[in-house]
């Protein structure tokens, strides 16, 4: 049993509903109380986002609990597949019907042949992993569901993102960016990102795709399928500050086997003197600690800081800058947001990257004006 | 979808209530929210909430949002060895460390569905750290599979309070107030009339309270219960502090307030004679008026802070007829109202609330003229049905109560009536401008041009908006939000 004074890290079921509700027309049966349902509905409000996909419940009595009946999850199957006439439906228990014992294949077993969308299970919670493990498995069932159930394609001037979530911070001006470099760069089109501002037929298009740009680690298992599937390269790195952004351009460039243009050399050249500007003041700082939280688990965030010339340290109080969740952020004036939780914070503006090169910029001024704050303050 | 097994007539009992569909959406709260949400009213009071990550980042967030980031709350979240060995010295050690680290004047521990369904005996638990903690213990348990919603967290959350009180000397012509979930107390009759009559409120419960001043309530002579809720902490109270209370009807029904004021009075030595008369006969005109209004009008009951077979009376008493009544579960005293809606030779259907998906589905065929709820006012519009929300009805406390309820109905408040405080009557040039929107459809400027009052926010919003923008996407983010609020 683990003690938390903030927010708990996010389980794997959640990362599981957090991937699934990022896809504008998934259908989702969960079999649990409704309390759950309703919570977890609630609690994507936090991401500041219209969710279209339509996640509905079969709640449970104590009958239910008492002798592990399946007939709600059964009847919701058949009737959601009757009304909804969804392509692909996906059904995910809850901790009550792991600890019982619930077996959903059984349930899909007997209810597949009678429906017809097809069923997608999604994993049981295991109790001990934490959300990045349910995104993770998510996208390898989707590939191994939805894309390897769709005709493949010829490739075309097409990539996919992996690893980008409802769940991301700054998920909206990255993606953006991301889109931007790709296009300017590689004259590229985004195909799918699997579970953000996406649908099942581009999920099941995926397969066009010349390369797969991984942004987080839980993209990497569904990549390596693809990759085995259909011959797509990916690259995992997070493309932070001057220096991450090239070498990750250059890893693309060269895993594609073409040259590309470069970004307008003006723009580079300004991004590049504040960022020398601001390398320059960390130089000279009496304290030039940073503190990651504990939930962030990114090596290119770290090169990159540590590039600027911060030292890591894990005491908080030690640091002269923050990098870490909502609630902190709110509290603290040297703390730059960086995922969540969050609440009644708006992010919805899609031109303040953190990644690329206007994210280079963006993030170079926000750290300069934190340093200052932070010493204002202190 | 509707066959007769629905209707009214066919239930006995709780279980007789359908859902329309086998899948829910959003499906009822659970116990957990309505425990939290009482409990973090209480702006001292910590709590420990033991269960999966999920029970406890949602539970943590809810009342974060609803304190401002200032909340007291702890999460013990279980592992698989929790789930297979039990947790008794983890959660110990972790009581202990609270009570060490933050010395809290009162800690309530909130058990969620695992911990229950494991069988982990955590009054126990708690029962033998009672002499190793300086801080009160509470426990509230909330497995969602025992009931149906989240009133069942609300009363447990509230009864549990009364063991945070001790015996002591009574004050005459002192009161609690036991149930109000709002601020403004002093803002409704039940209050000024009190205090009119020298009577001090000691303690208005869940609101306006901290740990300090509901020990002190204990000195107070009367419990006035305004909400079910409370009648658990009011019956303990009774029992172990020998509080009297009595019911301050939430029932839209003009004698048993007068009926209340009446025993407040014997009890408190007041004479509220004047109330009547100055109050009673006016409620009574009010209501004669609204029937020829309203009379053969139907609705669909979606929901409302009063019991859904009192408030359909009402309604049905004003000459309305319901089609369909949404019920979250069945209570004991409703029989009573069942039955004299059915001697009215009222028969609606009666399914489960918190499912509107279904329901949505046939709209059409049941054209009902008033929807009683939260809904999204933007698919309601598209039927023709007038949305009617009464939640800030429940603000008042009286004969203004009725006042409240028939002014909510003739006015037609729907959900955007909740947002702000300060309505505005539609001003000519607000309505010029709803009518000059180019990429408005009709539906929705009809449910704009319907709206005889109008938050000062939208307003402002609407008359600094380009006649070119579209407003779908910012009506539909509003009214989303509100609908998954309730």
């Amino acid at each position: 049993m683990k003690l938390y004074r903030d927010n708990p890290i996010a389980s794997d079921r959640m990362g599981i509903l957090w991937a699934l509700n990022g896809i504008e027309d998934a259908v989702i049966i969960e079999f649990g109380p409704a309390g759950t349902t309703h919570f977890s509905i609630e609690g994507l409000m936090q991401f500041g986002i219209d969710i279209k996909a339509k996640t509905f419940t079969t709640h449970m009595d104590e009958h239910d609990v008492t002798f592990g009946n399946e007939d709600r999850i059964i009847d919701a199957i058949i009737e959601v597949d009757l009304i909804e006439k969804p392509k692909y439906l996906f059904v995910i228990g809850s901790s009550i019907t792991s600890i019982i014992g619930i077996d959903l294949e059984s349930v899909r077993l007997q209810v597949q042949d009678k429906i017809r969308s097809k069923i997608i299970l999604l994993p049981d919670c295991d109790f001990q992993n934490d959300y990045r493990y349910g995104v993770e498995m998510t996208l390898k069932i989707l590939v191994d569901e939805v894309v390897k159930n769709a005709p493949v394609l010829e490739k075309s001037q097409y990539y996919n993102i992996l690893g980008l979530g409802i769940y991301d911070y700054n998920r909206s001006s990255d993606l953006y960016e991301i889109r931007r470099l790709m296009k300017d760069n590689f004259s590229l089109e985004l195909a799918t990102t699997f579970m953000l501002d996406t649908n099942l037929e581009s999920i099941e298009q995926a397969s066009r795709a010349m390369i797969n740009i991984v942004i987080h680690e839980e993209g990497i298992a569904a990549a390596e399928i693809l990759r085995e599937q259909y011959n797509q390269p990916y690259i995992c790195v997070t493309p932070y500050g001057i220096k991450g952004t090239k070498k990750w351009l250059k890893c693309i460039g060269d895993l594609l086997n073409i040259s590309y243009n470069s970004t307008d050399n003006n723009e580079l050249e300004l991004i590049a003197y504040k960022e020398s500007d601001l390398k320059r003041r960390i130089s000279k700082l009496d304290n030039n600690r940073v503190y990651i939280n504990n939930n962030i688990h990114n090596k290119c965030l770290e090169d990159y800081l540590s590039d600027l010339g911060f030292k890591k340290t894990n005491d908080n109080k030690k640091s002269i800058i923050n990098f870490s969740d909502g609630i902190e952020a709110l509290k603290k004036p040297n703390v730059i947001q960086i995922n969540y939780p969050s609440f009644g914070q708006e992010n919805g503006y899609q031109y303040t990257p953190y990644m690329g090169y206007r994210g280079a910029h963006y993030l170079a001024q926000k750290i300069y004006n934190t340093i200052t704050k932070a010493e204002v303050l202190n | 979808m509707l066959s007769d097994e629905y209707r009214l007539s066919n239930i006995v009992e709780d279980k007789d209530i359908k859902t329309l569909s086998k899948a829910q959406f959003p499906g009822p709260h659970c116990p957990l929210f309505g425990a939290v949400m009482t409990a973090s009213y209480i702006e001292d009071l910590t709590l420990l909430i033991i269960g999966t990550e999920e029970c406890t980042y949602y539970g943590k967030d809810f009342a974060m949002i609803r304190q401002n980031g200032k909340d007291r709350v702890y999460s013990a979240v279980l592992e698989q060895h929790d789930i297979t060995f039990g947790c008794e010295e983890d959660l110990k050690n972790i009581i202990k460390e609270i009570d060490r680290k933050e010395k809290p004047k009162a800690l309530m521990v909130i058990t969620t569905c695992v911990v229950e369904l494991i069988g982990e005996d955590v009054e126990s638990i708690l029962r033998s750290l009672r002499k190793e903690v300086d801080t009160k213990l509470l426990i509230v348990k909330t497995e969602h599979f025992k009931c149906n919603s989240h009133i069942d967290g609300v009363k447990k959350a509230l009864e549990q309070l009364a063991s945070l009180m001790i015996p002591m000397e009574k004050k005459e012509r002192t009161v609690n107030i036991l149930g109000f979930k709002y601020l403004g107390i002093e803002k409704t009759e039940l209050y000024k009339e009190l205090r009119r009559n020298n009577v001090d409120i000691s303690m208005t419960i869940p609101t306006k309270v901290n740990i300090e001043s509901i020990q002190k309530a204990v000195a107070s002579s009367l419990n006035i219960v305004v909400e079910p809720t409370a009648m658990g902490l009011a019956e303990e109270m009774k029992n172990q502090l020998d509080i009297p209370y009595i019911v301050f009807p939430m029932a839209l029904d003009v004698d048993k307030i007068k009926d209340a004021y009446e025993q407040i009075g014997d009890i408190l030595d007041i004479d509220f004679d004047y109330i009547v008369k100055e109050k009673y006969n006016t409620v009574n005109d009010n209501l004669i008026t609204a029937k020829q209004y309203l009379r053969d009008k139907t609705f669909i009951y979606g929901n409302t802070p009063f019991n859904c077979f009192e408030f359909c009376l009402f309604l049905v008493e004003l000459g309305m007829v319901p089609i369909i009544i949404q019920c979250r579960e069945l209570m004991k005293d409703d029989r009573k109202v069942i039955d004299e809606l059915i001697d009215r030779g009222i028969d609606p259907y009666i399914v489960r609330m918190a499912n509107i998906a279904p329901l949505r589905r046939i709209y059409d065929e049941l054209s009902p003229n008033y929807y009683f709820g939260h809904e999204s006012p933007m698919t309601l519009a598209k039927h023709n049905i007038i949305q009617v929300v009464t939640d800030n009805c429940a603000k008042k406390l009286g004969f203004e109560k009725i006042t409240e309820v028939i002014d909510t109905i003739i006015n037609e408040k729907g959900i955007f009536s909740l947002m702000g405080g300060d309505n505005i009557v539609l001003e000519d040039k607000v309505k010029d401008k709803i009518k000059n929107l180019k990429n408005v459809p009709k539906p929705m400027k009809d449910l704009l041009m319907n709206m005889k009052e109008m938050p000062q926010g939208m307003k402002e919003a609407l008359l600094t908006v380009d006649e070119k923008d579209s407003l779908i996407d910012m009506m539909k983010s509003h009214g989303n939000r509100m609908e998954r609020r309730h």
